[in-house]
């Protein structure tokens, strides 16, 4: 699983090369981990050179009877790349990527018609390490 | 290179699963799967930071999943402890200088140790949010 984390499109047959476990075994352990501990594979992508210069970590505290209205609202909106439920004075914890701040700025607007009580935001400058947790060979002896 | 529409839509599927062969990718979009293998190669080298397998971590027992926002007098030293720390998945550089990190440990003690050790960068400001439950995660795709 760690090589999986370390690239996601890496061929069976490599691993097996690389790992001396049967190509067999590997296929089978991917299935059963497909189905438990593994949400998806996928690539991550640097928005910027797509033309959306614009990364944004955003923190809502949000009135508990229009939580649910506002969480179908964050997931639901195709800027919003990643969403959480926090704490420590915020209910969630969300990741938007936007074209300008035209498009930021529309985005806030219609965050203003849900019971927002406090907001904060972050603009991401770099991205300096990504999804990079046991991607070590350290930790494939935590996984096994 | 100017991403054109092929590109977005072989994009897009390997967002929703990087590990689909370019055999599925041009039955799923109507693309010569020798297009598909040209442009994967163009994406990868231009826009495609990364693959990786997106994991539920608290169910190989990192209960703890925190978010961090730090403004240290060290900021260079701690950048650099951070990006080579085992437990911190992602970093970033935020604006009001400060760097934002999410670690996950297995036990609150092993954060609280963690919290320690970035001490002696001189930390001035530190927002902790735990994450309670993810909803999204690398969900964006109408580029």
């Amino acid at each position: 699983m760690s090589y999986f984390r370390k690239n996601a499109r890496e061929s069976l047959t490599k691993l097996s090369k690389i790992t001396h476990i049967p190509v067999s075994t590997i296929f089978d352990k991917l299935k059963e981990f497909e189905g438990t501990v593994i949400n998806k594979h996928t690539c991550l992508v640097d928005f910027r050179k797509l033309g959306f210069d614009i990364k944004v970590h955003m923190m809502f505290k949000v009135n508990k009877d229009a939580r649910e209205e506002f969480q179908n609202f964050l997931l639901n909106n195709t800027r919003i790349n990643s969403v959480f439920r926090i704490n420590n004075g915020y209910d969630y914890l969300v990741e938007a990527i936007f074209r300008d701040m035209k498009e930021l700025q529309d985005f806030s607007e219609k965050v203003e018609k849900y019971s927002v009580e406090q907001k904060q935001d972050f603009f991401v400058l770099e991205d300096i390490k990504r999804e990079d947790f046991l991607t070590f060979k350290t930790g494939i002896g935590a996984l096994v | 290179m100017k991403i054109k529409p092929t590109h977005k839509k072989i994009l897009r599927r390997l967002r929703q699963n990087s590990r689909e062969s370019f055999a599925e990718i041009s039955r799923a979009t109507s693309i010569p799967v020798s297009t598909v293998f040209d442009y994967h190669k163009k994406l990868d080298e231009q826009f495609i930071h990364k693959y990786a397998s997106l994991i539920d971590f608290r169910k190989l027992g990192y209960g703890i999943r925190v978010m961090l926002y730090i403004k240290a007098q060290d900021q260079e030293a701690l950048e650099e402890y951070l990006l080579k720390h085992p437990n911190v998945n992602n970093l970033f550089q935020v604006e009001k200088k400060r760097l934002g990190c999410e670690v996950f440990f297995k036990t609150l003690k092993d954060y609280y140790d963690f919290l320690e050790t970035i001490e002696p960068f001189r930390i001035q400001k530190l927002e902790e949010h735990d994450i309670i439950e993810e909803l999204k995660l690398e969900g964006f795709k109408e580029f």
